[in-house]
């Protein structure tokens, strides 16, 4: 793998230093290897927010080039993956607050709207029950196998506050689930 | 009682207790009844989302796909080293709606099949142009199905659009037919440039933003415009699929209510995409004593739009709504506006009007000229009326001088139905903006029947059909509906057109 032979090269560097520099050098193909080492987890926090693969793709690429347009602003290069995380929760955010405004106006106009794929309307369902903030903390814990501190990072609240709403969220999941029996 | 607090069980499912709290936490677990009861309360909602965690299928070239076009990207990388350039407006725009807005024409009189007729020459000698001027491709191709052919015939792109005019023939019959407009049925794939944020934000556009159908004298054959969105790379291949053909009836619109042909006609187009010169303008004028601050105008290949925008309550007791009839005057050319577009937010308007374009005839300075601007009145003319659904009908109220007379009220598949009828003797306004009430719950209303306003002076709204929904009524409120006696009409304020035209002229200066 690419980034492994960098770091002979590099001696004492970590990872994140590697990618990072890369990116700030035109570089890409560091930054590129990382993120096809975490596709999965990527996917499933888009798909966990958004529904379909048309519109977590959209959501990866703008944060993509966000990353490499900011990147100067990323002030320690430990934190790399945390804050391009954070970076996209905002875009899965962002999309889904316009796709839903989209579902609003368009249903004066009756013009079809990108469903959900197949057959994991259940998660999608229970998902959707939870408060904004408890869902994001759920999604990151048990979609994408953040830790508490990680999210806590990633989100940039307290870790109690982390403990608390996955708790809160799973609580309210709990419920949803024996109400449908 | 177990004094443990409960969301510790979540560290200790996780792991990420220390080893000598863990040890101590499994110990009390072993011993409170509680404790494992909790445990297992939260057990289920996790072994769902890790089950629900494991069927979501992750498509094999998901991340691939995206490192592919970045690292090809040469865009993205001069990007990089200049630092990105937002054309992001001065303030933040918090909700957008988005709205499309014909403009409305000030004749007496209108004969369509002649204005369309010279119209569509227009459109179609503007894109015959561009490729003679070298900014668009021919590209004719051609795929048969069902006996009925689709040929791509050229695209031209810029910056702001991406025109493809195609043709559509039956070669069976005598039926015109064009595509439909949903994902289902014309499906496009790309890299476009999406419209919801003033700075780049790459959306593979699934739809098309629209369509011209061109005037032609033959039965079975259709010529039309699709509007795309602008690409991202300078140069890029696109994919077209259309699946679903309808055909058009004598109005030459979508007729719904004939089958559409179903079939598989599909297309790789390659496109440039030549660039448009933007001038920033950033300059106020007032209209009416209403600060209007026009921001940029773009000219591009296929288009020349003009941006401003405007605080729609200046606090001088109305809405500013809409500024009429704009046309650009260039070089002793005058330019009327085509097609517009805003989006609102915190009180802010911010229109986008597109006009011919001027590409290859470029002024050094340009003229907007407009007849004047409509508002909505809402000091002093607001008024409540209380509809008595167990009396007789009709039921009159008087409002500013004239007489509302409310003719019948239906209730229909959950639906509240409004017939109404504005004397108009005053002729103080235009047209009245109405809400519906059931006790003090607004509901969800629409305004039947849009008129087409040929001339603003001398328009005056005499009928309304005002439907209104009753569905949340019912499933949000738990109401009866049914229950007749507290519907009341609210009226907001009432639209006023004011003949208050001028003309400005500005700079065009290369930025």
């Amino acid at each position: 793998m690419k980034i492994r032979s960098l770091l002979r090269q590099s001696k004492d560097k970590t990872i994140e230093s590697v990618i990072v520099d890369g990116i700030s050098k035109n570089y890409l193909l560091p930054f590129t290897d990382w993120l096809e080492g975490r596709r999965d987890k990527l996917y499933k926090i888009g798909w966990s927010f958004l529904g379909n693969s048309h519109d977590v793709e959209d959501a990866l690429h703008n944060t993509i080039i966000k990353v490499i347009e900011n990147i100067q602003q990323l002030k320690e290069k430990r934190y790399f993956e945390t804050w391009v995380i954070a970076i996209y929760i905002n875009e899965c955010r962002s999309l889904l607050r316009i796709r839903k405004k989209e579902e609003i106006k368009n249903s004066f106009d009756d013009i079809q709207v990108t469903s959900i794929e197949g057959s994991l309307m259940e998660l999608e369902y229970y998902l959707n029950t939870l408060d904004e903030n408890n869902r994001e903390v759920i999604i990151l814990k048990y979609i994408s196998g953040y830790s508490q501190e990680e999210i806590a990072e990633i989100l940039q609240i307290p870790i109690g506050t982390v403990k608390s709403r996955i708790y809160r969220g799973l609580q309210a999941l709990r419920k949803s689930i024996t109400e449908e029996g | 009682m177990c004094s443990i607090n409960k969301e510790e069980l979540i560290s200790y499912l996780d792991g990420s207790l220390e080893e000598s709290e863990y040890k101590n936490l499994k110990a009390h677990i072993e011993n409170c009844i509680e404790c494992q009861i909790e445990l297992g309360y939260l057990k289920k909602p996790i072994d769902l989302l890790e089950d629900c965690n494991r069927n979501i299928n992750v498509p094999i070239d998901f991340v691939a796909n995206l490192n592919e076009k970045i690292l090809l990207d040469k865009d993205l990388k001069a990007r990089i080293s200049k630092g990105s350039r937002r054309l992001s407006a001065g303030f933040l725009v918090a909700s957008l709606i988005i709205v499309l807005m014909v403009t409305t024409f000030a004749y007496e009189t209108f004969d369509f099949i002649n204005w369309w007729k010279s119209n569509s020459l227009k459109e179609s000698t503007v894109i015959e142009e561009l490729i003679n001027m070298g900014y668009g491709d021919i590209i004719e191709e051609t795929v048969v199905d069902n006996d009925i052919k689709i040929t791509v015939n050229s695209v031209v792109a810029d910056d702001l659009n991406t025109l493809v005019l195609i043709t559509v023939e039956d070669l069976k019959g005598d039926k015109k037919y064009i595509p439909g407009y949903t994902a289902e049925e014309t499906l496009i794939k790309g890299r476009f440039i999406g419209r919801y944020s003033n700075h780049l934000s790459l959306a593979k556009r699934r739809d098309y933003r629209g369509g011209y159908t061109l005037y032609n004298e033959e039965d079975n054959i259709t010529k039309r415009i699709l509007y795309l969105y602008p690409i991202y790379p300078e140069m890029d291949t696109i994919y077209i699929s259309f699946n679903k053909l309808y055909t058009l009836d004598e109005f030459y619109v979508m007729d719904f209510n004939k089958i559409p042909v179903e079939g598989n006609w599909s297309f790789e187009i390659p496109v440039k995409k030549y660039k448009a010169e933007t001038y920033r303008i950033d300059e106020e004028i007032f209209i009416d004593g209403n600060l209007v601050l026009v921001e940029e105008i773009i000219i591009a290949p296929t288009v020349t739009k003009l941006i401003y925008r405007y605080k729609e309550n200046q606090d001088h007791g109305y809405l500013l709504e809409n500024i009429m009839n704009i046309s650009l005057i260039g070089k002793g050319i005058e330019y009327k506006g085509k097609i517009g577009g805003y989006t609102v937010g915190q009180n802010i308007r911010r229109v986008e009007i597109d006009f011919e374009s001027m590409y290859f005839n470029r002024p050094k300075n340009l003229s907007i000229k407009f007849d004047g601007y409509t508002r909505r009145m809402i000091e002093n003319a607001s008024a409540t009326f209380k509809l008595d659904l167990e009396k007789s009908f009709p039921q009159s109220f008087d409002y500013m001088g004239n007489t509302i007379t409310v003719e019948s009220v239906q209730m229909i598949d959950e639906e509240l139905i409004i017939s109404l009828k504005d004397s108009q003797d005053k002729e103080l306004y235009q047209s009245l903006d109405f809400e519906i009430y059931h006790l003090d719950i607004p509901l969800l209303t629409v305004i039947e029947g849009n008129d087409v306003i040929y001339d603003y002076k001398s328009y005056y709204k005499t009928s309304y059909t005002i439907k209104s929904s009753l569905r949340d009524l019912t499933e949000d409120y738990g109401l009866d509906p049914s229950d007749k006696t507290t519907f009341a009409i609210h009226i907001r304020g009432y639209n006023q057109y004011i003949d208050a035209g001028g003309t400005y002229k500005f700079k065009l200066s290369d930025n």
